[in-house]
């Protein structure tokens, strides 16, 4: 692992135990996160980009089970660890963003208090000390009326400025690396764009690692230096966003670039057929039955993960490589 | 915290409405629906004379609005008319019972939310686990038991077989004369204490706390399920995902915000346990012989006593809407959301 | 039905229930002494003898022996508790049905009625109805069921006016379907889930009441062995023969818990968050 990388993940398998079956979020996942880049995982629903960000936060559920794999944080296994420091070290570091503002902070107590109740704990201040780095959070999230948002309670704030103010909160702590779940999936158009561009900003000011989670590649153009594209729990294809925007080397990548619509280009062509069942296990390649390209080793023997150009691409096609 | 005058005044004139349809339902229950409610009036025992008198009482010989109008009429001005059994006047019985079922009540109910709500909690946080189906199995047990059964099984247990705890009667009024007790808000545990009467307080505390057990054992069952069940959903919203990733104290998380989150609910269905509490409590004072509204309720219905009955079921009615009122405004007052 | 068997506690409660069913349908065929068991035959040397090989749980105050009685009363209690739901849900729900769907004046007016037989305490209503009715099992059921049907016409208004608004409900108005097509086989689908849960919780429930009822004189007449009845029959003499008391009370509580379980099994299965959390394989 070399010194510049922050979040090393090996061959990551992790399953959501449920009443209906045994769901399969990650099937065997390899990320490299280097410090200060911005990445993207951009996936349908059911990819497993979500499972794999809850991961690195720790923030899985009673029900999800690592089955195997390591995930390294700064050299340790977070898996591994039982460290409860290491755990607090996780916290403090990692900041965490999701999708729905609405719902992310606590309807019963104010801004103020629910910042002070955190930053007390991840920075270990006293409660005045706690209420101006929300302060100065605020304002880097570009919210005017502070105090107002301070004293006000979540439902009387607008979507915009609670993701603001989620966004504040996370970085208030003065964390390393920031995950963003879908952070403007729940907002209107223009304040999607506000959203992205002060995340993007406040990483820039404050060198973060931003790890962004979207099923929108025209997100990831906008803000991620690298992508990582993810379908029914594998990494199909990893590299530099421009490198895969102009040339996409996986089928399904280029399919997903298809599907997007362009003003002035052709109709938008949606990739035909669903993604897997997560409950069942394949041979092979999930992507087959809805793959153009796809080889009749497709269905019989796993994609192998092949380096190009500086890239990953899990898949058949490449294997020569 | 957003409690108006506008909202008082509307809700107490819901309260208002809501009392004359109970009213207006008695009226109809006791006067239209029995095809000759001066016989049902007079009673068994009745003689021509005490039933021509009983038509002329309720006025049954004027139309039905007239009727009602009386009906109401007296109600508001306190007439409710006097107990065949006791001779008494029925407001007058029933709000000297007041303070013993009260009493009854709110130890009963208060052993129900201390008890219930920390052991719902408790156990929710511990789902899954044999500490969680022992909390569990017991309250589902709780909630299948008959009160006036539990109460009798209580009393014969305790009462006559381990003779541990006396059973019947608030207060043992020799020792009260001795001490030189008397009560002043009827309340006998807090009129004990505020005459320092340690003895008498004594007392009365092992006479309550049978009936009181007794009470509480639904209550409590519902309360800690509910509450489980409340918790398990709270600890799976996503502002608990939120600050628990961003570093939140997991003691505070639980005990500041989940536990809030819970409460507000809780306090929201209080009235209905409340609502159960009362009819359980009258039930446990029909078994304890303790000198309550249940108490004089059941002795009425089993003497036929028409008046009596039916300004017992008015005034509980009217007691319960009360309470729903208060906890409708204690609700208001602890959630931010609630609109009004 | 795969869920209840996860759990060993739910296959207990599914047990009692069908146990409970079972025996209230066949009461009549199976008790051995039934002229004791239906309370016409006496045997005063045979009053308050303890629980013996010959009276598994004693016999009463009349020698009537006392299990007999219990089996027979499962019967009772079966009519009743299944009675009072089914009528109830049958007045209950189609209120509810209009009140949500149709809002406005109608849907107020309609939910202030409920409103006022819900401002009396569980069981008051009841009390005053069985009253007025006098005692017998049918009055018992009407009494019961009476006090009893807002409850349904509460929770079914509060799940259709959230329904209402949904995408489809629209759909079905625009197409030109009756109110009542839409509001029995659109909005009532959806609704069934906790309306079923609440009603096999509320047989228990009804189960109790009655008793209490019984109880207090003013449910089922002697000489029926209604449980509740049975347990004040008995508590004249509870020092002396405390069995005559205690057995139905028994029957009761297990009767009971057998729809509380099964009713916390459908609500179990019917949260599909808390049901993954308690799967097998969970931490």
């Amino acid at each position: 692992m070399s010194i510049d990388t922050i979040i090393s993940i090996r061959d990551l398998v992790v399953n959501y135990h449920t009443f209906s079956g045994v769901v399969k979020a990650l099937r065997g996942v390899d990320v490299d996160i280097r410090r200060g880049e911005s990445l993207c995982i951009v996936g349908e629903s059911g990819s497993g980009k979500s499972t794999l960000a809850h991961v690195i936060a720790m923030i899985l559920p009673r029900n999800a089970v690592v089955e195997r794999g390591s995930l390294k944080y700064e050299g340790i296994d977070v898996l591994r660890s039982s460290d409860p420091g290491f755990r607090a070290k996780i916290r403090r570091d990692i900041g965490v963003v999701f999708q729905d503002p609405a719902t992310s902070f606590s309807p019963l107590f104010t801004i103020k208090q629910q910042f002070v109740d955190v930053l007390v704990k991840a920075l270990g201040v006293t409660p005045e000390e706690a209420i101006n780095a929300a302060k100065k959070a605020l304002k880097d999230a570009r919210l005017v009326e502070v105090d107002r948002v301070l004293n006000s309670y979540p439902h009387e704030l607008s979507g915009g400025m609670l993701q603001r103010a989620s966004i504040a909160l996370a970085l208030a702590k003065n964390p390393k690396v920031l995950i963003a779940d879908e952070p403007t999936t729940n907002l209107d158009v223009t304040t999607q764009a506000e959203i992205l561009d002060l995340i993007k900003a406040l990483k820039e000011k404050y060198g973060l690692t931003l790890i962004m989670i979207t099923h929108n590649f025209g997100v990831a153009a906008h803000v991620c230096d690298r992508t990582v594209v993810m379908y029914a729990g594998m990494v199909f294809e990893e590299g530099l966003t421009r490198d895969l925007l102009v040339k996409p080397l996986h089928p399904y990548t280029k399919g997903l670039l298809k599907a997007i619509p362009r003003i002035g280009g052709d109709v938008p062509n949606p990739i035909p057929g669903y993604p897997p069942d997560p409950k069942e296990g394949y041979t092979g390649c999930p992507f087959y039955s809805r793959c153009s390209s796809a080889m009749p080793e497709c269905t019989s023997r796993t994609p192998p993960r092949v380096m190009i150009e500086g890239r990953v691409v899990t898949c058949h096609l490449y294997r020569g490589y | 915290m957003p409690v108006t005058y506008e909202y008082l005044i509307k809700r107490l004139f819901l309260l208002v409405l809501v009392v004359l349809g109970v009213l207006v339902i008695t009226f109809i229950l006791t006067r239209v629906i029995p095809a000759r409610p001066e016989l049902l009036w007079a009673g068994p025992h009745a003689r021509l004379e005490d039933i021509l008198r009983a038509r002329k009482e309720l006025h049954l010989d004027e139309p039905l609005y007239m009727q009602l109008y009386y009906y109401l009429r007296d109600f508001f001005t306190g007439n409710w008319g006097v107990s065949w059994r006791t001779r008494q006047p029925v407001l007058q019985d029933v709000l000297s019972a007041l303070p013993a079922t009260l009493e009854l009540i709110v130890v009963g109910f208060a052993l129900a939310l201390v008890i219930g709500i920390p052991l719902g909690f408790y156990s929710a946080l511990r789902l899954g686990s044999a500490k969680d189906d022992v909390v569990r199995s017991i309250a589902v047990i709780g909630a299948s038991m008959p009160v006036f059964w539990a109460a009798l099984v209580l009393q014969l247990v305790f009462g006559m077989w381990l003779k541990v705890l006396p059973a019947g009667k608030r207060i043992d009024t020799g020792l009260a004369i001795m001490t030189g007790f008397h009560p002043i808000t009827g309340f006998y545990l807090l009129d004990s204490l505020l005459q320092g009467n340690i003895p008498v307080f004594i007392d009365v505390l092992k006479r309550i706390v049978l009936p009181a057990i007794a009470v509480s054992i639904y209550p409590l069952s519902l309360t800690v399920r509910m509450v489980r069940s409340l918790t398990i959903e709270v600890l799976n919203e996503n502002f608990v995902r939120f600050l628990e990733a961003n570093g939140i104290d997991k003691k505070t998380l639980i005990y500041r915000y989940v536990l809030r989150s819970v409460i507000s609910p809780v306090i929201a269905s209080l009235g209905l346990s409340f609502g159960y509490t009362i009819i359980g409590a009258f039930m446990v004072e029909l078994v304890f012989v303790w000198p309550g509204i249940g108490y004089y309720a059941g002795m009425a219905l089993l003497s036929f006593d028409y008046p009596a009955i039916l300004g017992s079921i008015v005034f509980v009615a009217v007691f319960y809407s009360a309470i729903n009122l208060v906890v409708d405004l204690i609700h208001a007052w602890i959630d931010p959301r609630v609109k009004l | 039905m795969r869920f209840i068997s996860y759990r060993k506690i739910y296959m207990a409660g599914l047990a009692i229930v069908a146990l409970f069913v079972i025996v209230g349908i066949l009461a009549p065929y199976i008790v051995t002494k039934p002229e004791e068991a239906w309370g016409i035959a006496y045997n005063p040397d045979k009053a308050f003898k303890p629980p013996s090989f010959e009276n598994p749980l004693g016999t009463d105050a009349l020698g009537r022996d006392m299990l007999n009685r219990i089996i027979l009363g499962t019967r009772f209690s079966l009519l009743i508790g299944v009675s009072v739901v089914f009528i109830s849900l049958l007045i209950g729900v189609p209120v509810g049905l209009v009140a949500g769907y149709f809002g406005g004046r109608i849907g107020t007016a309609l939910m202030r009625l409920a409103d006022m037989f819900l401002a009396f305490p569980p069981l008051l209503l009841a009390i005053a109805f069985a009253t007025i009715l006098g005692r017998g099992v049918f009055n018992t059921i009407i009494a019961l069921s009476l006090s009893w049907w807002p409850w349904y016409t509460r929770l079914v208004y509060i799940q259709t006016t959230s329904v209402k608004s949904l995408a489809y409900i629209d759909s079905a108005k625009i197409l030109g379907l009756s109110p009542l097509t839409i509001m029995f086989k659109h909005i009532l689908p959806n609704i069934t889930a906790p309306l079923v849960t609440q009603a096999t919780l509320d047989v228990g429930s009804a189960i109790l009441e009655a008793s209490a009822l019984s109880f207090l004189g003013v449910g089922v007449p002697p000489p029926t062995p209604e449980w509740g009845l049975l347990i004040s029959e008995g508590w004249q003499y509870i020092s002396r023969a405390w069995w005559v008391s205690f057995f139905p009370g028994i029957a009761i509580m297990i009767s009971v818990l057998g729809f509380n379980l099964l009713g916390d099994a459908l609500k179990e299965y019917m949260d599909p968050r808390v049901r993954d959390l308690l799967v097998k394989g969970a931490r």
